[in-house]
């Protein structure tokens, strides 16, 4: 499929051993702070606006109401952002190998978007236990959630592509992206309902993959209604149209990875 | 099947002021912009199954280029590159060396960055162990390593390769004279098996042992492709003829007469060389040799003298003398001096010699010319400074007793 063979699969299973690795390497605990940084944010996030603050979602009787919601939409977005950052990184700082192996280079940003998984899969599960706590187990339509995750990771795929490509000719993509990832996060009603956005922005949200892709994990976890078809169908195009052009700009453009870098 | 390699009209371009992601969006062939490094111009090769070929040449004639484009690792701007069999490459040493890491770790992670298995790392690693021989450090961080131990590591990583085609760029001595040896062995076996190799490197020795095909690249051409003895023999050739045309130029700048205050002159700078004394600029090595000097200067400067000086074309000072002018006016006021060598000892060579008038230590006139030295028997292995002329007799008896 899409020109990789069984070998290549398994190349970008060890790159993303090395990726996770190599983040922690040298530390004591080493890929145990890969479980436990995205856990202890996650628990802060928990104090403070479940113990401190008290913030409450209209309608809700206990805080741990608004924290759930939050951490259903704020956790994937955590592990979204996290994954296009090593994507989009991924092709600079695998320079070392670029220019000693021939391989199929796209696998880099490929693999490195599957970081993001470890911090999803931390939030999922510390979510489950808050869920349980509260008493609103989710029903049936929890069986929608590993589609969702995997069309994340699809679009989070595609956009690497484009991203990893263009970082090693235009190196200033890297620094400037966190902030545009932050202001994506706060024009994306993640953090509050979509109701207390301006109406501007009510209507773009759903032309927004970020918003659709939030809201449908909320909608499994917490609202008890699967997905939106149409939601779904729009990313999933999407992604695959990002996908096809970025794969074939990238294998472009790979040729000229080793005098740029 | 059989390997085998074909090359047609392949170039390398790289844009001067670098990218700017246009590869991104052009699907167009680029052409070479004014200004443009061509690295590679349409070379066309073919390498046959069982060739051994080994690429020469300057920094900067493309021969890296060239190779990474046959490794793969970067594509040509234009023309096509067609390979029949599985390309091993080796461009650098230790690239996946995790310093944090030990040794034995560090084996993993180049397995894993191949693309190997575990259980495929595992069959090989005790293999990888014993030829790095670094006892129990194999199990320290790398960070502890000394470089020699980490080049050993690395050598040893790539040491179990089974290559169809192996491409190696200049990864061939490491370590120390022991370990060096058994890397060269280990090296040549790995080439021998291989079915196509292909070596850049600046060692002609490494190229005429393992090579039966060497190419030699200039400017991104092929100037020559033939066997490891011819090819090796022109370029070394070559190298040395570009670097005297280039000294040459230097040393012409300072030809001439140069008077820089008045009353000061070198008026006639001679050389005489041979049996019959003539005046020559192409002197035979080992004759009986006369240099002669005329100058004038003004009488009565007592601190003045006539330096003679004698450098190589290699910019080696051979003679640097002094002598007070005052020793040397003849009867007309004017300055004579002759310098006398019974036998030419100077090696074959250019030489420049410096004839300067100074008065204590500013230079007041100068006159340079260039010679050259040839000898019939020259040796041979390098450039000798001086022939020593030697004479041979019988030991008499004293001499056998003192050494007693």
């Amino acid at each position: 499929m899409f020109g990789l063979n069984k070998q290549d699969i398994r190349l970008a299973f060890n790159l993303f051993k090395m990726n996770v690795r190599d983040r922690f390497l040298g530390s004591s605990l080493g890929s145990f702070w890969a479980i436990a940084n995205p856990f202890f944010m996650l628990a802060l996030y928990t104090f403070v606006f479940g113990f401190v603050f008290k913030v409450r979602l209209p309608g809700a009787e206990t805080t741990l109401g608004y924290v759930i919601w939050l951490i259903s939409g704020y956790g994937p977005w955590i592990a979204m952002n996290e994954a296009i950052l090593a994507s989009t990184t991924s092709v600079v700082g695998a320079s070392g190998i670029i220019k000693n192996m021939a391989f199929k280079t796209e696998l880099l940003p490929i693999s490195a978007a599957f970081t993001g998984m470890i911090s999803l899969g931390v939030s999922l599960c510390f979510l489950l236990i808050l869920i349980t706590i509260e008493g609103n187990i989710p029903d049936w339509r929890i069986i929608w959630l590993p589609l969702i995750v995997a069309l994340q990771f699809f679009f989070i795929v595609s956009l690497g592509l484009w991203l990893s490509a263009i970082n090693v000719f235009v190196r200033d993509l890297s620094i400037a992206l966190p902030n545009i990832l932050t202001i994506i996060m706060f024009v994306t009603p993640i953090f509050y309902p979509i109701t207390s956005m301006p109406p501007l922005v009510q209507k773009l949200s759903f032309a927004n993959p970020f918003y659709i892709i939030a809201d449908a994990y909320r909608g499994v976890l917490l609202d008890h209604k699967p997905p939106s078809i149409v939601g779904m169908g729009y990313v999933f195009l999407l992604a695959l149209t990002i996908f096809f052009f970025g794969l074939a700009a990238f294998r472009r453009a790979k040729g000229f990875f080793d005098s740029a870098l | 099947m059989d390997s085998r390699i074909t090359l047609h009209e392949v170039s390398k371009i790289f844009p001067v002021g670098g990218m700017s992601g246009q590869e991104l969006f052009s699907t167009a062939a680029q052409t070479a912009a004014t200004g443009d490094k061509i690295a590679v111009a349409r070379v066309s090769l073919t390498i046959q199954h069982g060739e051994r070929l080994g690429i020469i040449g300057r920094n900067g004639a493309g021969k890296s280029t060239l190779l990474h484009m046959i490794a793969g690792l970067s594509s040509p701007t234009s023309g096509s590159i067609e390979i029949n069999g599985k390309v091993t490459s080796v461009m650098t040493l230790g690239v996946g060396v995790r310093e944090d890491l030990s040794g034995r770790e560090n084996i993993y992670v180049d397995g894993e960055i191949q693309g190997r298995a575990r259980h495929e790392i595992e069959q090989v690693i005790d293999q990888i162990i014993d030829f790095a021989d670094l006892g129990e450090f194999i199990d320290y961080p790398v960070r502890t390593y000394s470089t020699g131990m980490k080049a050993r590591l690395a050598f040893a990583m790539i040491s179990h390769i089974d290559p169809e085609i192996l491409i190696i760029d200049e990864a061939l001595s490491v370590g120390d004279a022991n370990f060096s040896i058994k890397a060269t062995a280990r090296i040549m076996e790995i080439c021998a098996r291989g079915k196509i190799v292909i070596i850049v490197s600046h060692g002609m020795g490494s190229i005429k042992s393992i090579c039966n095909r060497c190419l030699w690249m200039e400017n991104g051409h092929v100037v020559m492709d033939g066997s490891p003895e011819a090819v090796t023999k022109a370029y070394i050739d070559s190298v040395r003829a570009a670097d005297e045309a280039q000294l040459m130029e230097k040393f012409r700048k300072f030809i001439g007469v140069r008077s820089m205050q008045d009353g000061w002159a070198v008026k006639q700078v001679a050389i005489f060389n041979g049996e019959s004394g003539e005046q020559r600029s192409l002197l035979e090595a080992g004759q009986p040799t006369r240099l002669e000097v005329r100058a004038v200067t003004p009488v009565g400067e007592t601190d003045s003298g006539v330096r003679v000086r004698i450098t190589r074309l290699d910019d080696l000072l051979v003679f640097d003398e002094c002598f007070p002018v005052e020793a040397f006016r003849l009867c007309d006021q004017s300055i004579g001096l002759e310098i006398e060598m019974a036998t030419l000892v100077l090696g074959s060579a250019i030489y420049r010699l410096d004839v300067s008038l100074e008065a204590g230590v500013t230079v007041c006139a100068e006159s340079s010319c260039i010679f050259e030295v040839f000898a019939h028997n020259p040796p041979t292995g390098g450039k000798p400074m001086l022939l020593y002329p030697v004479s041979a007799s019988a030991i008499s008896t004293d001499s056998l007793e003192k050494v007693r």
